[in-house]
């Protein structure tokens, strides 16, 4: 309850701080979206619709959400969005009492994400996206708790927020499969999770104790790909839940607004191509084909390498222990691959990191050497880019190589994880 | 470095006004030069711009000091002016920010269309914007300091990069008073909003004015990408990222349990 305070108070004052620096410097303490939430708002106020505000791409419920920005003050959304966050540290201590962590390692990994300078400062600058964090972390809360149904309602309401988390359909999905590979029996050993907490129970066939890529029968590789192909109960729940509250929302706002908020919330987002710069290893690429017809193996070459790493993240990391783990994994990958990269999405996985650090056999200081080696990254970007965008100086080959470093970057911090990543390190001081 | 022609440096207003005395002027030609011209002189009143581009990089202002000397300044007090800016295909004002600012009280400023702020260049046209002031009043000089900002499109990269320009023109100078203005020529009256982007309709009246500004318009240069390099681009950037996949599908499988 202190830190919750402590944790608030910090995030006040770094409110009140933007509001004078927005009005000193040149550049802007407020995220250049939380001016497009405001006027969104302000229309929805006059009775117009939020996509009458060019570049307004997100639900509508975000505008609706912060309309007091222009009734009470325009600092209302930060705050909201601070508050957002302390509910957010509470989620992932919940989170990891589900999966059995000790108590002590539940509240070191809330502090991390309560004093976590990245989200401090990505609240306070007005960025919503903790909105779809929080979502996701209460699908990964739903079905640890045993109700596919609701999961898959939130979840549903999670990819009409954001569109991102549709790729978690697939671990989501998978964790709830009656496939050997994914079952509870497949957990950690000494695992004291209750059997409630993955209460699939009723469609998981009995564990043979063997392991899943040793000596199986045919038989086995039958049951295995039924399993993997034929849906359980819990699974049709999942899908039933995630598709209707999608499919409502779609509606409702697609009566309300028309195609413009199709277009705007979910297809924009599907094809965006920008060339303006960014972090995105493309950013160079797609600039200096912009105008061209760009080339089918162009377009292959991009989307392949991120849809084989999602694949594979997904039945390596599908198991209901491994989730958060798994999310994390394949946030770095979109993110990373994206063809736009803006500061705002490092939150999609910072948040999910909390969740994941006691798994982790990292020393101190090796997690210290990879952070500073992804934020001296951002940094050594954040130069050339500067450079270009306020000082109008040709920097375009350094923004493109600086993106590549990044990527770099990107790529050993996610091998990195993946080669410390140890779910049994939770259960060996319980 | 600033990019802009004319003056390199920022100027403070008492330092523009010198300026606005020490630059010789060429006469802006708008519209029947002659025509406006002696209505100028029936009106008595003899107007100056003295433009400039501030700020670098991707976000700027564009500044105009706008002076009338009047003969008889009296009959001018109750005055607001308006420039009619032609915005380039390089260039683009942002309408929400232009509205804040209206709501601030610091200018006001309509497009005359709407503004796609993410278009690049070539995806773009050139457009008209009302740009609204009061003036101010010292002796028999009344002025007006007029500062919008303006943002640079993203250009098509050429065969060898670099940077491109791109002209601003001299904008139309209209004046209107609460009492009616009858020197002028009935040809150069126009007819548009009266201090604001929606409302009433007032007439206002173009006057000819003298400005530093070339005859094709103040220069902005905006870097350009560097076609040539598309082919290593493509190769390193795709041997970048498919290295990356298969590297952390080769860490998965030595991690496979």
């Amino acid at each position: 309850m202190k830190h919750l305070f402590i944790g608030l108070i910090i995030r006040l004052a770094l409110i009140f701080y933007g509001e004078f620096h927005d009005q000193k410097f040149q550049v802007p303490f407020t995220d250049v979206d939380y001016k497009v939430f405001t006027d969104a708002a302000r229309n929805v106020l006059m009775g117009a619709s939020p996509y009458s505000r060019h570049t307004y791409r997100y639900s509508p419920i975000v505008a609706y959400v912060l309309t007091p920005n222009i009734i009470v003050h325009q600092t209302f959304g930060k705050i909201l969005f601070s508050i957002l966050d302390l509910v957010m540290a509470y989620l992932i201590y919940r989170l990891m009492l589900r999966r059995n962590v000790s108590l002590r390692k539940a509240h070191l990994s809330s502090l991390f994400w309560l004093y976590n300078p990245l989200s401090v400062v990505i609240s306070t600058r007005g960025n919503a996206d903790t909105l779809s964090s929080l979502l996701v972390a209460g699908t990964l809360l739903c079905l640890y708790a045993g109700k596919p149904t609701v999961a898959g309602i939130v979840h549903g309401l999670c990819i009409h927020m954001r569109l991102y988390p549709i790729v978690f359909s697939l671990p989501f999905y998978l964790s709830l499969s009656s496939w050997d590979r994914f079952s509870p029996s497949k957990e950690p050993k000494k695992s004291q999770v209750s059997s409630k907490s993955f209460s699939n129970s009723d469609e998981v066939p009995k564990a043979d104790g063997s392991s899943w890529y040793t000596g199986r029968s045919l038989f086995n590789l039958w049951s295995d790909c039924k399993a993997l192909f034929i849906p359980n109960k819990s699974q049709l729940k999942l899908v039933l839940g995630c598709v209707s509250a999608l499919l409502t929302v779609t509606v409702v706002f697609y009566w309300l607004y028309g195609y413009h908020f199709l277009y705007e919330s979910m297809l924009f987002h599907l094809s965006r191509k920008d060339i303006r710069h960014n972090f995105s290893v493309y950013f160079y690429l797609q600039y200096l084909s912009a105008g061209a017809v760009v080339s089918i193996w162009q377009r292959v070459l991009m989307f392949i390498p991120q849809l084989f790493l999602l694949v594979a993240l997904s039945f390596r990391y599908g198991r209901m222990f491994d989730l958060p783990f798994c999310l994390l994994a394949q946030t770095i990958v979109i993110v990373m691959y994206n063809p736009v990269i803006t500061s705002q999405y490092f939150v999609w996985f910072l948040s999910l990191l909390p969740a994941c650090i006691p798994m982790l056999d990292l020393t101190l200081k090796q997690a210290v050497f990879h952070s500073v080696v992804w934020v001296v990254a951002q940094l050594a970007w954040l130069l050339p880019a500067y450079w270009l965008e306020f000082r109008g100086e040709d920097t375009f080959v350094y923004i493109w190589l600086q993106g590549i470093a990044f990527f770099c970057a990107n790529i050993t911090l996610l091998a990195r994880l993946i080669q410390s990543y140890n779910p049994k390190l939770v259960l060996k001081d319980e | 470095m600033i990019f802009v022609s004319g003056t390199r440096i920022r100027l403070g207003l008492s330092q523009f006004t010198l300026v606005v005395l020490l630059l010789p002027f060429t006469c802006n030609a708008v519209g029947n030069r002659d025509a406006l011209q002696q209505q100028s002189s029936r009106c008595g009143l003899h107007a100056t711009i003295v433009r400039q581009v501030e700020r670098e990089g991707f976000h700027r202002d564009l500044g105009s000091l706008v002076e009338l000397v009047a003969q008889n300044p009296l009959e001018w007090q109750n005055c607001t002016i308006a420039l009619q800016e032609t915005i380039p295909s390089g260039l683009y004002v942002n309408q929400d920010q232009l509205m804040d600012l209206e709501r601030q009280g610091t200018l006001t400023a309509c497009p005359e269309t709407f503004v796609d702020v993410e278009a690049a260049q070539w995806q773009s046209e050139s457009f008209g914007v009302l740009v609204y002031s009061s003036l101010e009043t010292a002796h028999n000089l009344l002025y007006a300091h007029i500062r919008m900002p303006i943002h640079l499109r993203y250009h098509a990269p050429t065969d060898n990069g670099g940077y491109a320009g791109v002209y601003i023109p001299p904008p139309k100078l209209l004046i209107r008073c609460s009492n009616e203005i009858t020197c002028g020529n009935k040809e150069n009256y126009f007819t548009g909003s009266c201090d604001g982007c929606t409302g009433s309709h007032c007439s206002w009246l173009q006057i000819p004015f003298g400005t530093n500004t070339p005859k094709e318009g103040l220069r902005v240069m905006v870097p350009v990408g560097n076609k040539s390099l598309l082919p290593i681009v493509n190769a390193f950037t795709f041997l970048v990222t498919g290295g990356g996949c298969l590297y952390i599908l080769s860490i998965l499988v030595s991690t496979w349990k």
